[in-house]
């Protein structure tokens, strides 16, 4: 999302910068030389939009794209603030070196780990990493069936997951939900 | 395992081993291709990532090491990063057998006062069930 939003930033800032000079030109040259160059401003369409905004008659149009237009530079700004580095979850930091781990597929072996637990019949572990290394907050959905205790398999999976997630620093919150019919428990 | 064409370096030639690199290569590039050798040989270690842009290698003179980046520190070591997929192993053992053979083959090549830190970046993980935990 971000790389496509960084992508959005680089294309329309070089186009609205070409349109922006252009647009600037033409009005430099339409109020130095206008009567040279036989343009009038006053009465013409740009003029009466500009009334017609003034006034109180309601612009639905313009209202849209200038909403459309807030929302444009919203994501224009995301795009070039959002922090170029990706999060990494970091399990050791010393001389010898640093071993860290991408977000996604740590979060894949915590679903791998918590489906593995007796009980579960699905996993869905969702990971959030804090600015700081070792710092981060880890939410696994557990899906059991109607048979088994909502406290025991929170416990279970806490049990399963809980050394890997106190290496990465990962505050960690199991839930345990009952699952769609139909699924079976591993 | 990069499945990206890699687009620095795009031009060079790939190495899949430390005896594709010729002695007179750079110290940077024979570390790195000792470094992605060790890393795959060791017990744990799918294959090695060089990104979607296949940013992550280290290239000198035609050549290409993939999953590899090597940089020079001061007092002419080099530190090298391994960017590689894991089995579903525990990672700190993982992250020690790698650095163990890395530093273990750069001894063998008379290398080892040129190895600095070596960092281990877990790129992916492919998880399958029937496998230990980690």
């Amino acid at each position: 999302m971000i790389l496509l939003l960084r992508t959005l930033v680089r294309l329309l800032g070089f186009l609205l910068l070409i349109a922006l000079a252009l647009a600037g030109l033409g009005l430099a040259l339409a109020a130095l030389l206008g009567d040279q160059l036989g343009v009038q401003l006053r009465g013409s369409a740009i003029s009466r939009w500009l009334e017609g905004l003034e006034g109180d008659d309601g612009l639905v149009l313009e209202a849209v794209i200038g909403g459309g237009m807030v929302l444009l530079g919203l994501l224009l700004l995301i795009g070039a603030l959002a922090p170029r580095r990706e999060r990494r979850a970091v399990l050791e930091q010393g001389e010898h070196g640093t071993l860290d781990a991408r977000r996604r597929p740590l979060a894949q072996v915590f679903t791998a780990l918590a489906e593995r637990t007796r009980g579960v019949t699905q996993a869905k572990a969702k990971l959030r990493l804090g600015r700081r290394a070792g710092h981060g907050r880890l939410v696994l959905r557990a899906e059991r069936p109607r048979t088994t205790e909502s406290a025991a398999v929170r416990e279970a999976v806490r049990f399963d997951i809980g050394e890997l997630a106190a290496d990465f620093g990962l505050k960690a919150q199991v839930q345990a939900p009952l699952g769609r019919r139909g699924r079976r428990v591993q | 395992m990069s499945s990206a064409v890699p687009s620095a370096g795009a031009t060079a030639v790939p190495v899949s081993s430390p005896a594709e690199v010729p002695v007179s290569a750079s110290v940077r590039l024979r570390l790195a291709a000792l470094a992605r050798a060790s890393a795959l040989a060791t017990r744990g270690v799918v294959g090695l990532d060089a990104g979607r842009a296949g940013m992550r290698m280290t290239a000198s003179v035609g050549l290409r090491v993939d999953g590899v980046v090597c940089a020079a520190m001061p007092g002419g070591r080099y530190q090298v990063s391994v960017h590689l997929v894991a089995a579903m192993v525990p990672l700190r053992q993982l992250a020690d057998a790698v650095r163990a053979r890395i530093e273990r083959e750069a001894a063998i090549a008379g290398l080892a006062d040129r190895l600095g830190r070596v960092d281990v970046a877990v790129e992916d993980v492919q998880v399958r069930t029937e496998e230990a935990r980690p």
